[in-house]
């Protein structure tokens, strides 16, 4: 029970075979001009340079569907919502045409911050606004496959974790699958059961969401993601305890999550430092000690290390003249000072 | 489509007229039909002027489609619209005011019509006879009370189509709501 896709893509002059699971979130990750875009278009039957060879639905072949009669809907990334409608005519505009069911309007308003907004016309939203409603739109559509490409670009960092938790509990209880694009590690990080990385329009890589693990974005700040498990509570310090492959890590307390779940934690390069013996009496709590695996001087004035952490990768941004001052080789055991932490759950 | 914009309204008078001639197929199957031959009809005038009028209801119309962004009507199609429901439910209401200025547009331009009217009407009193053609038809006979009358009104009717165009499109564009 998924969707299966194939195509061949002339840019790429290769097959592209994807394989979706059913009532699950698959976020396809790449840099900008791998072909999200074009993946999600010719799923939901629109116009793309790719070249469809095979799509079924739970088995059911639905290459030749038009895509008003495929069961999927797609919300693109400029919003598109009509400029004659208000915004409420808007959310409800798939729900009349789509599939018979109780939908619950207040919730997706509510949860969406739309409440204000319902008698506004398009033209008077900002960017954000414009995207909620957009996103709310396809919710109510209703489909069995919801296509949403870069939802939340235009919404700051607290409204993004607010509505990705409302989309996580909206699919689930829906039970609907969601294949989900964006550019955001932790976005990613924190809605998908499943990613698939896309280069070129080629897939690199399939599977859980680890696979994330040590990917690079070359267009966004350089970071690494590592996995870890809770392993207690400091209640005094309002701190939680993680194992990272048998190394402490401290963060703020986090309490929602569950024990046995593998979090997933991005680190950013430049929060990263490194010092050749174990810093005494520093401020910096979270100390790990690393085999430098790689050095890599840019043509400015920084070097970016690659360390092995266990089975883990981690990358630090020094300067140059720390390269030199340290003496730093490969092979060589350091301990990396990790400053900045961001948790994904 | 666009012929008769550049084409001399006679010319097409006169093609039509030959076309609507009851020894064509056109003209047999008419008088087949209703019994009434159709050269020197009402019926001639109607088809006649829905041809020459076209371009300047088609053209306004073209030009608002154009600029709707494909992107609106993709989602709507991905939320489940067939291409009839987009017709109806996007783009008519888009193009609302561009329908009103081709139909005004379209109506006075059929109204003020000389030279296809004259040719495949005939100018017959009552039946094919048009305001703009009466005009004519006064200022030969020198009766200049009844040409006031009726150029009177037809200006008359002309500022208010002009007036409600310009109420309707205050940026006199074809689809106020890009500019807006």
């Amino acid at each position: 029970m998924s969707l299966v896709f194939k195509a061949s893509n002339d840019m790429a002059s290769a097959e592209l075979e994807l394989a979706f699971k059913d009532r699950a979130c698959t976020v396809i990750f790449g840099p900008s001009g791998s072909g999200k875009t074009s993946l999600l278009r010719a799923i939901a039957g629109l116009p793309s340079p790719l070249a469809v060879t095979e799509l079924t639905v739970n088995g059911a072949n639905i290459r030749h569907l038009a895509p008003h009669q495929r069961p999927i809907v797609l919300s693109a990334q400029n919003a598109a919502l009509f400029p004659h409608l208000d915004v409420q005519q808007n959310l409800v505009y798939g729900l009349k045409r789509r599939y018979e069911y109780t939908p619950d309007i207040q919730k997706v308003v509510e949860r969406l911050g739309l409440s204000t907004l319902l008698k506004r016309k398009p033209a008077s939203l900002s960017g954000g606004e414009a995207q909620r409603v957009a996103l709310g739109r396809a919710l109510l559509s209703n489909p069995l496959w919801l296509l949403l490409d870069e939802p939340l670009t235009n919404l700051d960092q607290n409204a993004r974790k607010d509505i990705v938790r409302f989309l996580n509990d909206w699919r689930k209880q829906r039970q609907i699958g969601v294949i989900y694009v964006t550019h955001d590690i932790p976005e990613a990080l924190a809605i998908a059961d499943q990613v698939i990385t896309l280069a070129k329009g080629k897939l690199l890589k399939s599977g859980d969401p680890d696979v994330l693990l040590g990917y690079q974005d070359p267009q966004q700040e350089l970071s690494t993601v590592v996995s870890a498990r809770l392993s207690q509570h400091h209640k005094q310090d309002k701190l939680s305890e993680l194992l990272l492959d048998g190394n402490r890590l401290l963060i703020p307390e986090i309490t929602t999550v569950d024990g046995t779940k593998t979090l997933y934690l991005q680190i950013a390069a430049k929060d990263v430092s490194l010092a050749l013996q174990r810093p005494q009496r520093t401020s910096i709590l979270n100390l790990l000690p690393c085999t430098v695996s790689k050095i890599e001087i840019s043509r400015e004035a920084s070097a970016t290390i690659t360390l092995n952490l266990g089975s883990q990768h981690l990358l630090a941004k020094v300067t140059r003249r720390s390269v030199r001052e340290l003496d730093l080789q490969v092979g060589q055991k350091v301990w990396a000072q990790v400053k900045g932490i961001s948790l994904q759950t | 489509m666009a012929l008769p914009l550049v084409l001399p309204p006679t010319v097409l008078g006169f093609y039509l007229l030959i076309f609507f001639a009851p020894d064509t197929a056109l003209g047999q199957l008419w008088l087949t039909l209703t019994g009434s031959p159709l050269s020197f009809s009402f019926s001639a005038l109607v088809i006649g002027s829905v041809i020459y009028s076209i371009p300047f209801v088609v053209q306004p119309l073209q030009s608002a489609f154009q600029q709707i962004p494909v992107g609106i009507l993709e989602s709507a199609s991905s939320l489940g619209a067939t291409p009839l429901d987009r017709f109806v439910s996007i783009v008519m209401p888009m193009c609302k005011r561009s329908f009103i200025t081709a139909g005004c547009l379209g109506f006075a331009h059929t109204v003020g019509e000389f030279g296809v009217v004259l040719m495949i009407g005939g100018n017959i009193p009552g039946e094919t006879q048009v305001l703009s053609i009466a005009l004519f038809d006064s200022v030969e006979r020198l009766n200049f009370a009844e040409a006031h009358a009726v150029a009177g009104g037809l200006l008359m009717f002309s500022l208010v189509v002009l007036i409600s165009l310009y109420r309707l499109n205050p940026a006199n564009t074809n689809s106020s709501w890009v500019s807006r």
